[in-house]
């Protein structure tokens, strides 16, 4: 009796083990799927509360309550190539770029302690954890803090912590949602340009300095931001009405000005320079004369700025800013001119119409030439509807033409 | 005989014991081959969408990338124009006669080079343009049709066979991809930020210009590693995976090329844009006036080169105010601010990637058309 009784103990006691050591594996395995999910969902924005729940009718319990989540910082990201690009530029007093990323880090999903089989022998912790991609946007703003890519020791904490930084979760993204835009692209150009008078002739005392320099806002063709982002074609082309039409007419404008500028050999440079001088001066008219001679300026001879594909050479630029106005800021366009009959003929013009007449006898093309009235958005909407002028050369009118 | 009958009392015991207890091994290994499973599925998913994303992604990287080499193009015809036309004004420090101290440049020389880089200029910029153009064709109707080629090639070259291919045993189902909601506009902050910030974007935004979402099942139909096992059957289970993935712009730049460094040029010292004196048949400075990082970019300076494309940048002020000590609040943001009096190039802008998202698109049925099936348990 007592080696049967042995006999089966020792049997179910084996039993026993192997039923437990079955258990066990099924701990594991719920563990591991556990966190596996936990991980993947975590970091595609689910709470932990909400996990927990879901996971409450598929695992143990004990498995499905117990899972921690933890961030590891983003891996460096190599702050030479910063410093190397930025130097010193990232000061915040003397800015003029910045940069704001999505960084990707390692994010984990572990069971802690509290997660153990019940055995018959007391609990035995199950261990599994996982690891995900996350992603976290750092240096927001265009890093306005200026710190370096992996900082964490300013504005008195860790810098890549949530309240520095934020997860990217594009679909509720609401403290971060200057990432979270269509495509945009928007340049800021300016350029210096010499304000002093006109010299025919040319080679007046200079000195290297110029005496009125003046700062222009330019506007490009190519911008890529709310005005242009519902084109009336709903077309993202270059052709008339579609959302780079900007660029195609600008280049139509380009290309037909090189015939205002004559090519020459170096030996008549100084007469050349002369006649196309002559030309400007006369308001890119035929009626001009060349320099003492009353031969007619010719195309050919002081450039074809007078009828460029029909559109004359001052409608490009009726020279808005050197009727300069003095009751808008030095750095603003002024409203363009737009009534044609009055074309090339702006000397004591009021040209902008602004009550300010031009006193400058300077015409001609300019580099300020299609500036901000085919951006009326940009820089910051200067040119209010009705301002500005409809555009000459919208639409292409020869084949080859970008926009034709 | 009675001992002997006792001593075989546990031979049932063992018997019983050890099915029971195979029976629930085998259960638990097909549980843990029905996870595994599971997490390969979703794994798969995973690469598939974010795989057939990168279409748009590429396709909004193109884009950016032809947009600024345009406006580079541009600025530089604009710069040139202006410096002939100082030229035909008698403007900018160039002389019809002998060059001097204060007259340093030769006016014919210079109108001549800078004819010569204008006509080449707008040519390179016609050539953009047209570029621009092409990329635009590509309509958002052609992308989805390269999604599902990409998603089908997924299928069709396996990862055994090379880095670059999917998981074979699956089938991916791809939901047509759709605008993601709740974008913010981009606006122009002068002098500051560019950003949403929860600014409205303008209706009838064309579709080309919408981020898209796109959500991926990958589905096979497992067999049993004990589809049968005395008289009872298994039956296949599914395993199935489920991921979503959209486009965003993960890195967000204001990039001014003329005053930021770029470490793979020659020493790694040169600006990305460096100074461009196209006033010079050499591109090289003037003799007389020199090249003086210092005030090659303040036009009030003596000597400041009138004839050459600038890319410089003005100084901006950073603006935020930090939480008070002990708060845990997030610094208030206030952008950038400052006065125009240089040249500037500078740009707003940033690339493209993907990122994953969670899926959205509700119940997922698997039907036999887009669920792999009698994929073996162990298939590689």
């Amino acid at each position: 009796m007592a080696e049967t009784a042995m006999a089966i103990s020792f049997t179910l006691i084996l039993l026993f083990g192997m039923i437990q050591l079955v258990a066990l594996s099924y701990f594991q395995v719920a563990g591991d799927a556990a966190v596996f999910v936990a991980a993947h969902e975590y970091t595609l924005g689910v709470s932990p509360a909400t996990i927990a729940s879901a996971e409450s009718s598929m695992v143990p319990q004990g498995i499905a309550t117990n899972v921690i989540y933890t961030a590891a910082p983003p891996n460096p990201v190599g702050s030479g190539l910063f410093n190397s690009i930025y130097g010193n530029n990232i000061n915040n007093n003397e800015r003029d770029d910045g940069y704001t990323l999505v960084r990707p880090q390692n994010f984990t999903a572990y069971l802690n302690n509290s997660a153990a089989f019940p055995g018959i022998l007391g609990n035995l912790p199950v261990n599994s954890a996982s690891v995900e991609g996350y992603y976290l946007m750092t240096n927001q703003q265009m890093n306005q803090f200026g710190t370096g890519p992996d900082n964490s020791a300013t504005l008195g904490g860790n810098y890549l912590n949530a309240a520095n930084a934020s997860p990217f979760l594009p679909q509720s993204d609401a403290t971060i949602a200057n990432m979270n835009t269509p495509p945009y692209y928007l340049p800021s150009p300016v350029i210096q340009v010499c304000g002093d008078p006109w010299q025919a002739g040319g080679g007046h005392t200079f000195n290297t300095q110029c005496g009125n320099p003046h700062v222009w806002f330019l506007g490009l063709g190519e911008f890529l931001e709310n005005s242009n982002y519902a084109p009336t074609s709903g077309l993202t082309g270059v052709s008339a009405t579609q959302a780079f039409a900007t660029m195609a007419q600008h280049q139509r404008i380009y290309a037909n000005l090189i015939a205002a500028f004559p090519a020459y050999s170096g030996a008549t440079a100084d007469l050349y320079i002369g006649y196309v001088q002559k030309q400007f001066a006369n308001y890119n008219g035929t009626t001009g004369t060349l320099p003492g001679s009353s031969t007619p300026c010719t195309p050919n001879i002081c450039g074809a700025g007078y009828s460029i594909s029909g559109v004359n050479l001052c409608w490009y630029d009726p020279m808005g800013y050197w009727e300069s106005s003095a009751t808008k800021p030095s750095w603003q366009p002024q409203p363009l001119w737009s009534n044609e009959s009055q074309k090339c003929n702006f000397t004591n013009d009021d040209a902008g119409g602004d009550g300010v007449k031009n006193t400058q006898g300077w015409n001609g093309a300019s580099p300020a030439l299609v500036y901000e009235w085919d951006q009326p958005n940009f820089p910051g909407a200067y040119m209010l509807p009705g301002n500005y002028p409809p555009n000459p050369t919208a639409g292409g009118s020869a084949a080859g033409d970008p926009g034709y | 005989m009675r001992m002997h009958a006792q001593r075989g009392q546990t031979l049932p015991v063992w018997t019983f014991g050890i099915i029971t207890t195979l029976m629930l091994s085998l259960m638990v290994f097909n549980y843990a081959n029905n996870v595994r499973w599971q997490i390969r599925a979703q794994n798969a998913s995973d690469a598939v969408a974010q795989g057939i994303m990168s279409v748009q992604t590429q396709h909004y990287n193109e884009m950016m990338a032809t947009l600024h080499a345009a406006a580079i193009e541009e600025y530089r015809i604009r710069r040139t124009m202006a410096a002939m036309l100082y030229i035909l004004q008698g403007s900018g420090g160039c002389t019809t006669g002998a060059t001097s101290a204060s007259q340093p440049f030769d006016c014919g020389i210079a109108y001549a080079s800078l004819r010569t880089n204008y006509v080449a200029q707008v040519a390179r910029y016609t050539q953009l343009v047209n570029q621009m153009q092409a990329i635009s064709q590509y309509t958002p109707a052609q992308q989805q049709i390269d999604m599902a080629a990409i998603a089908q090639s997924f299928e069709t070259t396996c990862t055994s066979t090379g880095p670059t291919g999917g998981d074979c045993v699956f089938k991916f189902a791809v939901t047509s991809p759709t605008a993601r909601p709740g974008l913010s506009g981009a606006i122009v902050d002068s002098s500051g930020e560019l950003n949403g910030d929860g600014y409205a974007l303008p209706a009838n935004i064309a579709p080309d210009f919408q981020p898209l979402q796109i959500e991926v099942t990958a589905c096979a139909q497992v067999t049993s590693p004990f589809a049968s096992f005395f008289k009872m059957q298994a039956a296949p289970f599914y395993a199935i995976g489920r991921a979503g993935a959209t486009s965003a712009m993960v890195t967000q730049e204001w990039f001014a090329p003329g005053g930021l460094v770029n470490p793979n040029s020659p020493g790694g010292t040169q600006f990305f844009q460096q100074p461009e004196f196209v006033e010079s048949p050499t591109n090289t400075a003037n003799a007389t006036v020199g090249y003086n990082p210092a005030t090659f970019c303040t036009a009030t300076s003596t000597g400041y080169d009138w004839y050459a494309v600038h890319w410089c940048t003005n100084n901006y002020t950073s603006s935020f105010t930090t939480p008070s000590p002990g708060s845990t609040g997030s610094p208030t943001l206030g952008g950038f601010f400052g006065h125009t009096v240089n040249d500037e190039y500078s740009v707003w802008t940033g690339w493209w990637g993907v990122l994953p998202l969670a899926p959205y698109s509700g119940t997922f049925t698997p039907s036999a058309g887009n669920c792999a099936s009698n994929v073996a348990w162990n298939s590689p």
